[in-house]
């Protein structure tokens, strides 16, 4: 019997349960492992698209952040406490940026998240505003971004601003009374080319007489330009991205079209210049302050940095990352830890300046700085004297 | 100026139908004698492109010597395919569904395989800007590209139609579609056959994708529409028919330009499919081919 009662009493130490004890102890460790890791690192929560149609942005953001936590690291991070950032790829998928930001707040537990794309923050905001996670724009531009909430800010100036300023140059400065516009088929494509529409038509009383839907990823426009090119606009405004634009001007000068294009900002990066080859030449657009060549001496310390690290000249959207990171160290400096904490520092951020350029919040959490216009000539881009 | 629209569409549907006429052909080439539903053929027809691209902007090779090796290359990706997948299965006893997935399996690896090594990032081939720029007639405009572009396919639906039809491989491949067990009684080498059909099919595609890199560009995912078309491209011009197939690619262009002349461009792609379903409900042979029946199982 007590033969017996041995053998239950060791039958519970059966190997199952060695193993589930075994599970346990690894779990506790890994927990106790990862609350101390917590203790020694701040979490930066970065949802990019890094793969899909427009990977290029998600590198601007690794390199921008790259050189922001090399800088913080020379400077002695934050009291000694390094900043870490937990990167996923959203593939410019609102469904996948959904899955991807759950995991960054559920089980990374970031205070904080830096991500770009119309329809991903469109889709995410609303998790990140119900758990007090401060969400940062440092590329989308649609004006109903705005309305995502309290723990919402955009370092780039959104459309309204921006196309305030690009429709009165297509009026005032390109002497534009009719135009074409060509967006891309998603929620910045449409909102922005709305916005275009709305200003043009209603507060300069001119008339589109085209509007072209493309596909993202879009390389033929050979159908989109012909039906332009017999419509006889005075300007095209393209709202797209960087290769998409690059393949509409290479189209256009193939084809013998020659209507000036203004494109929305943003999309004017190295990649169109590569692809548009000698057809950039003369393109106008609205561009965000950032100038590595001839802006002010952060931004031009900035520009060499970069071209150091990278072997190119940067573009806005590294320098805005680069900003987003800088901004969220600063904010742990004054002591903010939790996301309302950084929200309240974001909000009373003022004469707060990056080397995109000044950085201060309006009510809605949308950056104060504007735009300027610039053109493309002879292998840069210049800003436009035309006021 | 209507009219004018109207004509520079009908050419440019006729340069797109060009290179349509090019994936149909090439489609049929490798389905007709095989009755492998080839998905693999995107994933040929995109690492060709970057084949090229890796020859001439990465390597520095002349872009000739780049367009050749590249199409080379890709025709022995067409037999690798069917030696490493297919063959097997076959000798396995595996039926059309299951050549199907395996190539949609194969395509999955090797697009990854793609991302892996030139990641997404749009990539372009530079050309002499001479064969870009558009030549003004009147208010048309063409490039000496357009042109190459179609007397490429017509050259090509020659060469194969010639080939076809007056040497031993073409007669033996048509032998072989007609009904694969009496080729295989009466001596021919069917095993061989196939790979010349695969050979032949993946040397077109990469032709094909050579005009779309020089003048679109290249990203990884252009191969599944490039892969539809093609299939669109076979059935309305016929199972087994190359002229009909290459006929059908440049109906489908044609329709593509012209239709979105009324209706908005973002519905361009729908215009191929339309084309499609009409074909199967009204005319389901083709313009010159069988039904598909022959070609089951």
């Amino acid at each position: 019997m007590k033969i017996m009662k041995a053998q239950r009493w060791c039958g519970s130490f059966s190997p199952v349960w060695i193993l589930v004890m075994i599970l346990a102890t690894i779990l506790a460790w890994v927990g106790l492992e990862s609350s101390a890791g917590a203790q020694d690192e701040f979490k930066y929560g970065s949802l990019m698209p890094v793969t899909g149609p427009i990977p290029q942005y998600g590198e601007y953001f690794i390199r921008g952040s790259q050189l922001a936590l090399e800088d913080l690291e020379k400077s002695g991070w934050i009291g000694g406490k390094k900043i870490r950032v937990i990167l996923e790829d959203s593939k410019a998928d609102p469904k996948v940026g959904l899955v991807a930001m759950n995991k960054l707040i559920n089980i990374d537990k970031v205070p904080i998240v830096e991500s770009l794309v119309t329809p991903v923050l469109m889709a995410t905001g609303p998790i990140a505003m119900q758990n007090s996670v401060v969400l940062v724009n440092t590329a989308a531009q649609s004006v109903p971004l705005r309305k995502l909430g309290q723990f919402f800010f955009s370092i780039n100036p959104l459309a309204d601003l921006v196309m305030a300023l690009s429709v009165e140059y297509a009026v005032k400065g390109m002497k534009a009374k009719t135009a074409a516009i060509i967006h891309v088929n998603n929620d910045y494509g449409r909102l922005v080319g709305q916005t275009f529409k709305e200003i043009f038509e209603k507060q300069y009383g001119g008339k589109i007489v085209a509007t072209e839907i493309i596909n993202m990823g879009e390389t033929d426009f050979t159908t989109h330009l012909t039906k332009i090119k017999f419509v006889k606009a005075d300007i095209i405004f393209t709202v797209a991205h960087e290769a998409e634009l690059g393949y509409a001007l290479k189209k256009a000068k193939q084809i013998g079209l020659k209507t000036p294009f203004l494109s929305g900002p943003g999309m004017t990066g190295p990649m169109t210049i590569e692809i548009a080859g000698d057809a950039i030449e003369g393109l106008k657009t609205p561009d965000y302050v950032f100038d590595p060549y001839n802006g002010t001496e952060k931004m031009k310390s900035f520009g060499k940095q970069y071209k150091e690290h990278f072997k190119i000249m940067p573009y806005s959207f590294p320098a805005f990352s680069y900003d987003a990171v800088m901004l969220y160290a600063d904010a742990l400096k004054s002591g903010a830890r939790t996301g309302p904490q950084i929200r309240d520092f974001y909000r009373s951020l003022k004469g707060w300046v990056g080397v995109s350029g000044p950085v201060a919040f309006d009510k809605d959490g949308i950056t104060t700085t504007g735009a300027v216009i610039r053109e493309f000539r002879k292998g840069v881009f210049v800003d436009v004297k035309w006021k | 100026m209507e009219f004018w629209l109207f004509l520079q569409l009908l050419i440019n549907g006729i340069i797109a139908g060009s290179l349509y006429a090019l994936l149909g052909i090439s489609f049929t080439a490798i389905f007709a004698p095989t009755r492998i539903f080839h998905f693999m053929h995107a994933s040929v027809y995109v690492f060709a492109g970057y084949f090229l691209y890796q020859f001439a902007m990465g390597w520095g090779w002349p872009v000739p010597v780049s367009i050749l090796v590249a199409v080379l290359l890709a025709g022995f990706m067409g037999v690798l395919a069917e030696r490493v997948i297919y063959a097997p299965l076959r000798r396995m006893g595996a039926g059309s569904m299951e050549m199907l997935l395996s190539s949609f399996g194969g395509y999955v690896i090797l697009q990854n395989l793609i991302l892996l090594i030139w990641k997404s990032d749009p990539r372009t081939v530079k050309i002499p800007e001479v064969l870009k720029n558009g030549i003004p007639v009147g208010l048309l405009t063409f490039t000496p590209l357009d042109i190459l572009t179609v007397i490429t396919a017509g050259a090509a639906l020659w060469a194969v139609t010639l080939f076809m039809r007056h040497t031993k491989v073409g007669k033996a491949m048509r032998a072989v579609e007609n009904d694969p067990l009496g080729a295989t009684i009466t001596g021919i080498p069917t095993e061989w056959v196939r790979l010349v059909s695969f050979f032949l099919g993946s040397v077109l595609v990469a032709v094909a994708v050579t005009f779309h890199v020089v003048d679109k560009g290249l990203e990884p995912t252009i191969g599944v529409n490039a892969v539809l078309v093609a299939t669109v491209a076979m059935i309305v011009g016929g199972v087994g028919s190359y002229s009909g197939a290459a006929l059908a690619g440049l109906m489908i262009g044609i329709a593509e330009n012209l239709g979105i002349w009324q209706i908005p461009s973002e519905w361009k792609n729908t215009i191929t499919f339309c084309v499609l379903v009409l074909f199967i409900l009204f005319r389901p042979r083709g313009f010159f081919g069988h039904r598909m029946t022959r070609y089951e199982g």
